[in-house]
């Protein structure tokens, strides 16, 4: 219960007791008990630490204000989400940018390919150390699907060429016996160079060209020796250890050739040809004719005419 | 004695005059100016400009804030001239503002609140409250009453926070806040001369009133650590400090500081 004489009501209310909140309505005289209380709070000015006090109440009271305010850091904030986004699509469209770029580039590299037509390109293939050396040959194209290959083989052999092709029609292949093997796909050539050289890799720069994009991560680059070249550096990512491990291609913007190609298999691969590396290089002046794509003209009734066509 | 209104319009008539600040700083010259200035100074530094989206862009709060402005109030000046201003004179005059007006709202404060720590932070939300809702106020009229409305309004928020007691006798409030804003508006330091007066008063005192002030209030010991000191009992020093208010009381209320009741 508080009193009700003002001056024992204040005495109460500034000695620290616990007073009930609602009894304050009951004090006689509430102007001098105002008055009481007002001189009170003016003494607590003349206290040794409330000049103290005081600095540091308003120091923090103006230091909130600060943090209040910041209108431009606040301002940053709000630019933040901005600039990622900005970021973002910057980076999409690089990314979109650069990819679109590469596919341009690979449509040129394919398009070059079927435009240029009827071309050589003279095959070397490199063998693992400890094997047999190296082996040459050709490759004859036509952007068309169709190509010729011509390898040499060892002497001691069942037959002195390794020739092979493929038509609008499927792969042949030239028998050991002057006959021409025929399939709608690529076995009847896998078949006998299975049994001849163990797995041996059957290059071939259409389905190479046709594989790139799908089965390799290409990055693409000028070429410090020849700026007109642009150099196309693949690495395969399909499981299918019988495409190329690494694959470079050297294309002359210039005249839409290819000018070189690489295929490099990590490890060797055919276990009696042991093939590392096979690289085929333009022929620029030498220019197969159309005979040289029909295995018609292989047949033993003719069996010169690859030859001939050379 | 520098006469001034200590409104909006003056302090910043006085600091564009002046040029500088510091004049009105230097006068007080206590800690609180330094502190206060080295706040301000950092904000200046700091670049922190563009006053126009000041102070009532952060005018959420609310929850102590009042309203001086009536239906005649004259807008801010929100004009283009006063969007030129920096955030830093605003800040600067602010400061200035709030200083002149701490010591005697801190004592209206401690005139309805008995915990330190709940004066200290009354007196900071309302410094902080009054600078977001600045523009609410009519510069009008005196500065003084709009602050300690908006102290007594967080004073209650902080209280019902809190569980702490604190005087909501409208009464006692309002014969409280009347006494101090006597002399508001008019010429004169108010609060200063009301000061002084009861520093005069305190040195009239009896020896006994002026040992239990010196204890109580100047070296803030409670008031059975100074009954201690005094070598008395707990119950005669608060005798004493309670005759020694009356004292005091009476002093000022001769003296013309504190209005005597009709």
């Amino acid at each position: 219960m508080m009193p009700r004489d003002p001056d024992q009501y204040v005495d109460r209310l500034v000695s620290g007791e616990p007073f009930p909140s609602d009894s304050a309505g009951g004090v006689d005289d509430p102007a001098r008990a105002g008055d009481l209380l007002l001189v009170h709070g003016m003494l607590g000015r003349f206290a040794e630490g409330e000049s103290e006090r005081s600095a540091r109440s308003l120091t923090r009271a103006l230091e909130r204000i600060a943090d209040d305010q910041r209108p431009i850091r606040f301002a940053w904030r709000r630019l933040v989400p901005l600039g990622i986004a900005a970021l973002v699509m910057v980076g999409v469209f690089g990314l979109w940018w650069n990819v679109s770029s590469q596919q341009r580039a690979l449509a040129d590299l394919r398009d070059g390919h079927v435009r240029h037509g009827m071309r050589r390109y003279a095959v070397e293939i490199l063998r693992a150390a400890d094997a047999a050396p190296r082996v040459t040959g050709s490759i004859d194209v036509d952007g068309a699907g169709r190509m010729v290959a011509r390898i040499a083989l060892p002497p001691g052999g069942p037959q002195p060429e390794l020739l092979f092709g493929r038509t609008a029609d499927g792969w042949w292949i030239a028998e050991a016996n002057g006959s021409i093997g025929h399939s709608p796909d690529k076995s009847v050539v896998v078949a006998w160079i299975r049994a001849v050289a163990g797995d041996a890799p059957i290059p071939s720069v259409d389905e190479t060209l046709a594989r790139l994009a799908t089965d390799y991560t290409v990055n693409w680059t000028i070429d410090e020796q020849d700026p007109t070249s642009v150099i196309f550096n693949g690495t395969r990512r399909s499981a299918d250890r019988t495409e190329a491990e690494l694959v470079q291609i050297r294309y002359a913007r210039s005249t839409s050739r290819i000018r070189e190609i690489l295929w490099e298999w990590r490890p060797p691969v055919g276990s009696i040809a042991q093939v590392r590396q096979v690289r085929a290089t333009l022929e620029e002046r030498m220019r197969p004719g159309e005979e040289a794509f029909l295995p018609a003209s292989l047949s033993p009734a003719d069996p010169e005419a690859p030859a001939a066509s050379r | 004695m520098a006469n001034h209104i200590p409104t909006w319009e003056y302090v910043k008539a006085r600091v564009l005059s002046s040029g500088s600040p510091l004049d009105l700083r230097r006068r007080s010259g206590d800690a609180m100016a330094t502190a206060a200035r080295s706040v301000a100074v950092r904000q200046a530094s700091a670049g922190r400009v563009i006053l126009a989206l000041g102070a009532a862009d952060g005018a959420d709060d609310a929850s102590c804030g009042v309203s001086s402005r009536g239906d005649d109030s004259r807008q801010p000046a929100s004009t283009g001239s006063r969007r030129l201003e920096t955030r830093v004179d605003r800040l600067h005059l602010y400061e200035i503002l709030i200083r002149q007006q701490s010591d005697k709202l801190r004592a209206f404060i401690r005139s309805i609140a008995f915990d330190r720590d709940l004066i200290e932070d009354v007196f900071q939300e309302t410094v902080l409250v009054a600078w977001r809702q600045i523009d609410t106020f009519d510069r009008t009229k005196p500065i003084g009453p709009w602050l300690r409305g908006i102290a007594r309004n967080c004073l209650l928020a902080q209280a019902r926070k809190r569980n702490r007691a604190i005087i909501d006798d409208e009464a006692v409030i309002g014969r409280i806040d009347r006494q101090m804003a006597a002399g508001e508006g008019a010429e004169g330091d108010d609060f200063g001369e009301k000061s002084e007066a009861l520093r005069n008063c305190m040195e009239r005192l009896g020896t006994e009133q002026r040992e239990a002030i010196d204890l109580c209030y100047i070296r803030e010991m409670p008031a059975t650590l100074a009954a201690d000191v005094a070598r008395i009992t707990h119950d005669a020093m608060r005798k004493r400090l309670q005759r020694a208010r009356a004292d005091l009381l009476d002093c000022l209320r001769r003296s013309n500081v504190l209005e005597s009741p009709a």
